[in-house]
């Protein structure tokens, strides 16, 4: 057998071996994402605020101004998950089905009727100092006609590059002083 | 011949890692409670609340979104709407804590989420990483030591998203 059809089954087989049972899946899935240095490198970036709830509360405040709904916010935890969605109406969502049931007959492909954006952003100080190191990840979850949920993390990174920039716009100086 | 064999059970694999997360009961592990808690959990010596927060920044790290956090020191969080996981943080006296997580994993498996009890899943997913977010290495309990009970997480679908 050719090295690359060897090689190509040998990835193939741990995907496999994931699917067969949820151990397996789970050691596979919970592992950390191998562009893990990448992705700190996108979601990162340092604030001054005066405090560290200062800091969260805008982060959610930033969220909020994107059109997120506060789903989940921890000052004690400095975390944070917002979400926002998209739908299709219900008359769209007949007319779709409508079609597809007279052209697209039984093996058409299924359509998203709604798609939820979430982020999720944690806030840590830096001991000692002011400076906040504040992180954003998103993840959008897509609901087809059929109910199924497809996930999809990493989605485009300019939700992050405008939630940054919000951010910094809210940023407050304070005179130099000894911390609270 | 092979390209085409090779494709299909690139698919077939990844079709069935695709399932998204059903409603259903929750299957336990059939390990020993106490052989499962031992897997589950770990001693260090630090404040809670630091843990907590190393808990927060691992999860977000390892790419997971919190489901809830409270305010006893539980925090639960999903990844990829597939993995769940809560991890519970508690004092035990003597400056050590107690760090005790449970992970169900969804798809296919089972009608609703399936109960981890891998140990590798515990060390090398969880524990190895909040030692390396602390800078402290977590030592395996020992035998009698009282655990904390494991906290079942559930997934809570964003209000955005119903059902």
């Amino acid at each position: 057998m050719p090295h690359r059809q060897v090689a190509a089954l040998a990835l193939c087989l741990p995907l496999l071996a994931a699917c067969q049972n949820p151990n397996q899946a789970a050691l596979a899935l919970g592992a950390p994402p191998a562009n893990i240095a990448e992705l700190r490198a996108a979601q990162i970036q340092r604030f001054s605020f005066p405090s560290e709830a200062v800091a969260v509360q805008a982060a959610a405040e930033t969220l909020q101004s994107m059109g997120f709904m506060i789903e989940l916010g921890s000052y004690e935890a400095g975390a944070i998950v917002g979400s926002t969605n998209s739908s299709l109406g219900p008359g769209e969502i007949a007319g779709r089905s409508l079609a597809l049931a007279l052209f697209g007959g039984v093996g058409a492909p299924p359509f998203t009727v709604q798609r939820t954006t979430l982020a999720t952003v944690t806030v840590l100080e830096l001991p000692g100092t002011r400076t906040q190191l504040v992180r954003i990840a998103t993840e959008t979850l897509a609901r087809d006609n059929r109910g199924r949920v497809a996930h999809t993390g990493h989605p485009p990174r300019q939700i992050h590059a405008d939630f940054f920039a919000r951010l910094q716009s809210r940023v407050v100086t304070l005179p130099p002083g000894p911390r609270s | 011949m092979m390209r085409a064999l090779g494709g299909l059970i690139l698919l077939l694999a990844l079709v069935g890692c695709a399932a998204p997360v059903q409603q259903g009961p929750t299957v336990a592990s059939t390990r020993p409670a106490g052989e499962l808690g031992v897997t589950q959990s770990r001693i260090v010596a630090a404040d809670p609340r630091l843990v907590q927060r190393a808990v927060v920044a691992m999860l977000h790290d390892l790419g997971y979104r919190f489901t809830s956090i409270d305010i006893y020191g539980t925090v639960s969080a999903i990844k990829a709407n597939q993995l769940l996981v809560s991890i519970v943080v508690v004092p035990t006296g003597g400056g050590q804590v107690v760090v005790r997580a449970n992970a169900l994993m969804g798809g296919r498996f089972a009608p609703g989420f399936t109960q981890v009890d891998l140990p590798e899943f515990y060390q090398r997913n969880i524990f190895d990483p909040l030692g390396g977010m602390l800078g402290l290495a977590l030592q395996p309990v020992g035998a009698g030591q009282p655990l904390p009970n494991a906290v079942t997480p559930y997934e809570r679908p964003p209000s955005a998203l119903p059902g």
